[in-house]
C-alpha cells in the first residue's frame, strides 16, 4: 500500500499503524515531551499525525459534526497535556477516549442520531478492484469511502476496527477507550473484519454494475451508539 | 476474487490486518486496501484546523492564568490587558507575520522544496510549517527596535533613556514623534502586523517583552482576524476585558465571525455581568445574527444567565422574527426559565413582539407552572393583548393547560370585552371545559361579566353559578 517511506516525513502526515514505524514513532515520543513543555512546533506534529485518526473515527461516530467535536478534543488536550502521563501510544488511547466522551455528550444532547450514509458504488468499486493500477493512489475520497463503509458496521464492530486500524491502538488501549475487556474488542473487531470481507465480495468490480447496492444486506448503521 | 473469504480470515490474519501489517501473499485484496485507505496519512482537509489548534495551544501556554494549578491571578486591569495584548500579539505574528516578512523581506516565498520533497501525500502540509514561524517574531522585534532607536535620534523625540535600555525604548515608543517615523516604508509590515499605525506602540512593546505599554487600550486596533483567532482560547477575566473594550461594530464582526463552536465557548465563558455588557452593546441585527448562530444549548446558557435587565434589553433589542427564532429555538426549561426571569413590563413588551405563530408555539411549548407564572406575571393589557392574538387552537391549549388558580387569576385579570372576546372563539365545546375546571367563586365571577350570547351555549350546571341578580 502507499506508505510514506522517509522517516522524516512520516511523523508529518500520520502513518498508518505509526506505533510499527520506528523513526516515526520516536519522533512523536520526543513530541509529546516537548509538547508538554509548551513547544508549539512539538503540538504541530501531534496535531498531524493524531487529528486525520481522530477525525476519521468521530465521523463514524457523529457524522457531520466530527470537526466541530474534533475541535472541543484539542481544546481539551490543550488544557490537560501538562497533566498527562504516558508514552505517544498512551496518547493516542486518551485523545481517542476525550473524543469518544465528547462524541457521546453530543449525541445525548442531540438525541438524533447521525444517518448511515450510504456508500457510493462506484467508490466502493475503486476500493474493491483488483487491478494494481486503480489500487495505488489513495486519495480523500478513497479514505472517506473506506470510513463509510467502516461506519455501515454494528456499533461495537465498527469503533473496535477503527480504534485498532485508524487509531492505531492495540487491543488493551482499545479495550480500555471503550471500557470493555480486551477480548471482547478483539472479537468485535474479527467479525468486523468478516462483515466488511462480506460486503466486499459483493461490491460489484466494476462501474458497469454500479447499481448493486452495498448497505442493504443487513441495513447495518452506527445508530445505536451510547 | 478476494483472498479474504469472509469466513477464512484468521484471528492471526485479522490481527495483523488491525496492526496495519499487510498478510503474507495475500496481495492487494479489497479488504486490506479498504483498511489502508482508512488509516492513510491525513489529507489536507482533515488538518484544516491546525492553526486554530496550535493558536490555542500557544495561547494557553502563554497565559499563566489559564493553568488551572496557579491560583494567582493577574489582578491589574493593564496587566490583563498586557496578558491579552501579548496574546494577541503572538498571534497576528503567527497569523500575518508571514506575509507581513515576506512583503518586506521576500524570505518566505511559499512552502519550500526540502518541505515537499519525500511527502507522499499530493497536497503539501497547510501554511505555518515548524521553521518558519519561529524566525517572524524576531524580524519583527528588531523592526521594533530600529523603529525606537530612529524615533530617539530625533530631537523632537525627548527621550532622555538610553535606547539601549527597556526605559529609553518606552520612551520613545511613547513620543509623539513617532507617528512620523512609522509612517515610513520601512515600516510597512510593523503597521500591517498591528492592524494600523497607532497600534504599533503596544505592539512593539508587547514584541519586546515591555513592562508597560506606551499607549493601552489600542488592543480594539488589531485585525479581528486576529482575535477570532485567540477568543476561544482565553479565560474569563482577560476575555471580559477585552470584549467590554471593543466598539460596537467591532464586537459585531469578531462575535459574528466565529463558528458556533467558538460562539458558543465564548460566550459561556464570560460572567453574567460581563455577557450582559456584550450582548447589549450589540445593535440590533449583530445580535440577531449571533443568537441565532448558537447551538439551542448554548443559546439556552447565555439568555439564562442574563440578569433580568440584560435579559430584557437582549430580547426587546430584537426585531420580531430574529425574537421568534430565539425564543423557538430554546428547550421548555430554559424557554421557561427565561420568561420568568423577566420583569411584567419586559415580558409584555416580548410576548406582543412575537409573530401569532410564534406566540403560540411559545406559549404552548410551557409547562403548567411556567405558563401559570408568565401570563399571570403580565399586566391587564398585555394579557389581554397576548390572548387576543393567539389563535382558537393554540388558545383553548393554554387555557386548558394552565392550573385551576392561574386560570382562575387570567379570567378575572381580564377586563370584559377581551374576556369575552378570548372565550367566544374557542373551538366547540372548549369553554365549559375550560369554566368547569374554575372554583366556583370564580366561576361565578367569570360568568358576571359573560355577554348573554355566551352564557347561551353553557349547560345548566355552570350557570347554576351565576350570580343573581
Amino acid at each position: 500500500m502507499d506508505r510514506p517511506g522517509d522517516p522524516t516525513t512520516a511523523a508529518l502526515t500520520g502513518p498508518p499503524g505509526a506505533a510499527s514505524d520506528a523513526p516515526a514513532s520516536a519522533q512523536l515520543e520526543a513530541a509529546l515531551v516537548a509538547a508538554q513543555r509548551g513547544d508549539p512546533d512539538a503540538f504541530r506534529l501531534l496535531y498531524r499525525d493524531t487529528q486525520p485518526r481522530l477525525l476519521r473515527y468521530l465521523h463514524a461516530l457523529t457524522g457531520d459534526d466530527a470537526e466541530d467535536i474534533a475541535s472541543e478534543t484539542w481544546l481539551h488536550i490543550t488544557r490537560d497535556l501538562h497533566a498527562f502521563h504516558g508514552n505517544h501510544d498512551a496518547f493516542r488511547g486518551w485523545a481517542a477516549t476525550i473524543a469518544r466522551h465528547r462524541a457521546l455528550d453530543h449525541l445525548r444532547r442531540h438525541t438524533r442520531r447521525p444517518p448511515a450514509i450510504p456508500v457510493p458504488a462506484e467508490d466502493l468499486a475503486g476500493l474493491a478492484a483488483d487491478d494494481d493500477t486503480a489500487s495505488t493512489a489513495i486519495n480523500a475520497l478513497t479514505t472517506t469511502a473506506a470510513i463509510r463503509l467502516i461506519a455501515t458496521l454494528p456499533p461495537d464492530q465498527a469503533e473496535a476496527v477503527l480504534l485498532r486500524a485508524v487509531l492505531g491502538l492495540d487491543a488493551t488501549r482499545a479495550a480500555a477507550v471503550l471500557g470493555k475487556r480486551p477480548g471482547a474488542v478483539r472479537t468485535a473487531a474479527h467479525r468486523g473484519l468478516r462483515t466488511l470481507a462480506r460486503h466486499l465480495d459483493r461490491t460489484p468490480r466494476r462501474r458497469s454494475d454500479a447499481n448493486a447496492g452495498v448497505t442493504q444486506p443487513e441495513n447495518l448503521a452506527l445508530r445505536d451508539m451510547r | 476474487m478476494s483472498t479474504h473469504d469472509s469466513r477464512r480470515i484468521s484471528r492471526k490474519a485479522a490481527e495483523q490486518l488491525l496492526g496495519g501489517a499487510a498478510v503474507p501473499g495475500a496481495g492487494p485484496d479489497p479488504l486490506s486496501r479498504v483498511l489502508a485507505a482508512a488509516a492513510a496519512p491525513g489529507h489536507e482537509p482533515e488538518l484544516a484546523g491546525e492553526a486554530k489548534a496550535v493558536a490555542a495551544f500557544q495561547a494557553h501556554h502563554l497565559v499563566p492564568v489559564t493553568t488551572p494549578r496557579r491560583g494567582q491571578m493577574i489582578k491589574s486591569p493593564v496587566a490583563k490587558l498586557l496578558t491579552a495584548k501579548a496574546l494577541a500579539a503572538t498571534l497576528a505574528v503567527f497569523v500575518t507575520g508571514g506575509v507581513a516578512l515576506a512583503a518586506s523581506s521576500g524570505a518566505l516565498s511559499g512552502p519550500t522544496s526540502s518541505q515537499r520533497s519525500g511527502t507522499s501525500q499530493p497536497t503539501a502540509p497547510p501554511t505555518g510549517t515548524a521553521t518558519s514561524s519561529p524566525a517572524m517574531p524576531t524580524g519583527l522585534a528588531n523592526l521594533c527596535r530600529s523603529l525606537a532607536s530612529q524615533v530617539a535620534s530625533l530631537p523632537s523625540a525627548q527621550v532622555s533613556a538610553s535606547i539601549g535600555s527597556q526605559a529609553g525604548i518606552e520612551q520613545a515608543l511613547a513620543s509623539p514623534a513617532l507617528g512620523q517615523v512609522v509612517s515610513g516604508s520601512s515600516y510597512a509590515s510593523l503597521v500591517s502586523a498591528a492592524n494600523v499605525s497607532t497600534a504599533v506602540p503596544d505592539y512593539c512593546a508587547l514584541l519586546l517583552g515591555l513592562p508597560q505599554l506606551p499607549q493601552p487600550g489600542d488592543l480594539t486596533q488589531l485585525p479581528a482576524s486576529i482575535l477570532i483567532e485567540i477568543l476561544p482560547a482565553m479565560q474569563a477575566s482577560a476575555l471580559g476585558s477585552i470584549l467590554t473594550s471593543l466598539p460596537a461594530p467591532t464586537l459585531a464582526e469578531v462575535l459574528g465571525e466565529l463558528p458556533p463552536a467558538g460562539l458558543s465557548q465564548v460566550l459561556t465563558t464570560l460572567p453574567a455581568g460581563t455577557l450582559s455588557q456584550v450582548l447589549t452593546t450589540l445593535p440590533a441585527t449583530g445580535l440577531a445574527q449571533i443568537l441565532t448562530t448558537l447551538p439551542a444549548n448554548a443559546l439556552s446558557n447565555v439568555l439564562t444567565t442574563l440578569p433580568a435587565t440584560g435579559l430584557a434589553q437582549v430580547l426587546t433589542t430584537l426585531q420580531a422574527g430574529a425574537l421568534a427564532q430565539v425564543l423557538t429555538a430554546l428547550p421548555a426549561t430554559g424557554l421557561a426559565q427565561v420568561l420568568t426571569t423577566l420583569q411584567a413590563s419586559a415580558l409584555s413588551n416580548v410576548l406582543t413582539t412575537l409573530p401569532v405563530t410564534g406566540l403560540a408555539q411559545v406559549l404552548t411549548t410551557l409547562q403548567a407552572a411556567a405558563l401559570s407564572r408568565v401570563l399571570t406575571t403580565l399586566p391587564d393589557t398585555g394579557l389581554a393583548r397576548v390572548l387576543t392574538r393567539l389563535p382558537a387552537a393554540p388558545r383553548s391549549q393554554v387555557l386548558t393547560t394552565l392550573p385551576a388558580t392561574g386560570l382562575g387569576q387570567v379570567l378575572t385579570t381580564l377586563p370584559a370585552a377581551p374576556l369575552a372576546q378570548v372565550l367566544g372563539t374557542l373551538p366547540a365545546g372548549a369553554l365549559p371545559k375550560i369554566l368547569g375546571e374554575l372554583p366556583a367563586s370564580v366561576l361565578s365571577q367569570v360568568l358576571s361579566e359573560l355577554p348573554a350570547s355566551l352564557l347561551g351555549q353553557l349547560p345548566a350546571s355552570l350557570l347554576s353559578h351565576l350570580p343573581v341578580g
